[in-house]
């Protein structure tokens, strides 16, 4: 067990558990915490799966955990890993079994005020239109050849059917498309799960969300992002679906015997993992690389329908109903990136569990009208409080490999959340404060309820302060639909 | 406990607790609780028969493949399964045929059984396994 004296205070907000603790760590630890949501870490076995990411071979400097750390399979939500692409590991549960869970920002001319008095209908057509629920499959069946394309093209295919615009390829992270996706190493299973899957939210924690920009803490920064006090705004936070979710299965299956092939001693069977320069840890990649190119569709289309639906329920009463990309980031996803270990610079395989890309300003892959700021980092929080968005610095490029936190974190069990709360008080409690909600099930409702959640100001408080990534605007909620 | 299997807590997703009197019937329970989990079958019409071949490194694999099988064929057949026969269970192989029927109500969506936590463990009435779902 792991105790608070077991760490060391590196700076503010951030604690370190020595390489000393444990004979098999490799490197030390980093949780970036405050007080409280530290304690709250030590109580279930997310820190100690922090430290277990210690252990995996090829990892350099420390491992880390965001302030919203909760226990995953293998390492933490929350966690990032980075190891050497010469010697190190690739690891199908430090990404995660929903590759490219991740969340894109819609932006709009539109003043939220205007649309406040409609946000039933608004909110009605949203969840009669998006396709969203446990198993719901949608509109689009892909055929082999279809499938192919998505996979290893992503956005870029979504787009060619007519579903959004190049500027969103411009303005998603890896442009909706990963290089090194090869439909060959995901199974005929995945492919067969997420078939008629496309298009669609899933259940869960997924949700679109149409918000409020409620403050703009970086002018700068807002104007550059094309955020402004009073803006409405869209959310869609979804993944791979079925697709993802078998890739992960398959891989974590298939790497067993890799880690006994190739003698790598793990605490914890889900990190199951494989030299990335193998060709078991390549067919991962690949794998991994075309889910998240499906996520990427996945999102595109997602969009395509809520601006085709915003636009239908917004005739008559605005004018300018072009809805437009701020940005797309994944929060579940392993990236090849570059950063200097021991003052050389060094190829790395960066895994984010649970974390989001945070990169700072001059960073080439950023769209040109935010390489002088920074990129955005899109933080959903919970449906009752807040989101943030904020922008990504130099201090995360040199202290976190250019990653920072990806939301509020859950710290009730769906189960507790359920006994704690009713879907249908739920709703009217936010009613109350003036959220419209929908979902797929009360039930669905009450576990995904504010309660069940960290807090998100304290998660993004904690980012801000050390400095890894900065406060541009705090928005919130107004209508949502859940699966 | 009379059914074989109760669902356990677990912050972000669901977990649940398997018995039985011998591993066959452990595996039989685990399919059974995740089943209870996920959804209905609809027992108008024909019961759908299935056959399940699979080879794993262990036990505790074979149980974690046994139970992502399910899901994959639930999710890609729309079926939800209740009769389970295990006929063939060494560590490395197993044999199963499955009964089931048409997915009647849905109530979650699994992605997948982990391994997290998972430890094939003697008990006194015979052996219990803890199998963590990610949903």
């Amino acid at each position: 067990m792991i105790n608070k004296k077991d760490m060391k205070r590196v700076e503010e907000y951030v604690y370190e558990i020595p390489k000393s603790f444990r004979d098999d760590m490799r490197v030390p630890a980093r949780l970036y915490a405050d007080e409280e949501l530290l304690d709250t870490a030590l109580k279930d076995r997310s820190v100690e799966q922090l430290v277990n990411t210690a252990t995996m071979p090829g990892v350099v400097k420390y491992t880390l955990a965001m302030p919203d750390i909760h226990q995953g399979y293998g390492p933490p939500i929350g966690g990032v890993i980075a190891l050497k692409t010469s010697d190190g590991v690739i690891s199908p549960g430090a990404v995660g079994y929903d590759v490219n869970c991740g969340v894109r920002l819609l932006r709009s001319n539109i003043l939220a005020e205007e649309v406040k008095p409609i946000m039933d209908d608004i909110v009605q057509a949203l969840f009669r239109g998006v396709p969203s629920g446990v198993g719901r499959s949608g509109d689009i069946k892909l055929s082999h050849r279809d499938m192919e394309a998505v996979l290893e093209k992503g956005s870029a295919w979504a787009v060619s059917q007519g579903y959004g615009t190049k500027d969103d390829l411009e303005h998603t992270e890896e442009r909706g498309g990963m290089a090194g996706a090869e439909a060959r190493a995901v199974s005929k299973e995945a492919k067969k799960r997420g078939q008629d899957q496309l298009g669609t939210l899933g259940s869960g924690n997924h949700f679109v969300e149409v918000g409020e920009v409620e403050g703009v803490y970086d002018q700068e920064v807002a104007d550059a992002f094309g955020l402004f006090e009073g803006q409405m705004v869209v959310w869609v936070h979804s993944g791979s679906r079925g697709l993802g979710h078998q890739v992960c299965t398959d891989y974590v299956r298939d790497l067993q015997r890799a880690v006994s092939k190739y003698g790598i001693k793990l605490p914890d069977r889900e990190l199951v993992c494989a030299p990335f320069d193998s060709p078991e840890g390549r067919d991962y990649f690949a794998a991994m690389a075309s889910a998240a190119n499906y996520a990427w569709a996945n999102r595109q289309i997602l969009a395509h329908r809520v601006r085709q639906i915003l636009d239908d329920v917004l005739a008559g009463l605005v004018k300018d109903r072009e809805l437009t990309l701020l940005y797309d980031v994944a929060h579940n996803i392993a990236k090849v990136e570059e950063y200097p270990i021991d003052g050389k610079l060094t190829k790395l395989i960066i895994h984010r569990k649970g974390a989001t890309r945070a990169f700072g300003p001059g960073m080439e892959v950023l769209p040109a009208s935010y390489r002088d700021v920074g990129q955005p980092v899109l933080i959903p929080g919970d449906m009752g409080t807040a989101s943030y968005v904020l922008v990504g610095t130099t201090e995360a490029m040199e202290k976190t490999f250019g990653t920072s936190c990806h939301g509020a974190g859950r710290v009730l069990s769906r189960s507790a959340a359920i006994k704690k709360i009713r879907g249908s008080e739920l709703q009217q409690q936010l009613a109350e404060k003036g959220i419209v909600v929908r979902g797929g099930s009360w039930k669905g409702l009450a576990e995904e309820a504010p309660d069940a959640y960290k807090d998100v100001d304290r998660v993004v408080n904690v980012v801000h302060s050390t400095g890894i990534a900065r406060k541009v605007a705090r928005l919130v909620p107004l209508g949502v639909i859940k699966g | 406990m009379s059914e074989g299997f109760e669902e356990i807590e677990h912050t972000a997703d669901l977990a649940i607790k398997a018995y039985g009197r011998d591993m066959s019937e452990l595996f039989t329970n685990a399919a059974h609780g995740m089943f209870a989990l996920m959804a209905e079958a609809s027992l108008e019409g024909p019961a759908c028969e299935r056959e399940v071949s699979l080879e794993a490194m262990d036990y505790e694999g074979l149980l974690v493949d046994w139970l992502n099988e399910l899901i994959y064929r639930h999710e890609v057949e729309g079926e939800t399964y209740y009769g389970f026969t295990i006929e063939t269970l060494s560590p490395t192989k197993l044999e199963a045929h499955v009964t089931g029927g048409p997915t009647k109500n849905k109530t979650k969506a699994i992605k997948a059984a982990t391994f997290h936590d998972l430890a094939i463990e003697e008990t006194p009435n015979g052996l219990a396994a803890t199998i963590v779902f990610d949903v």
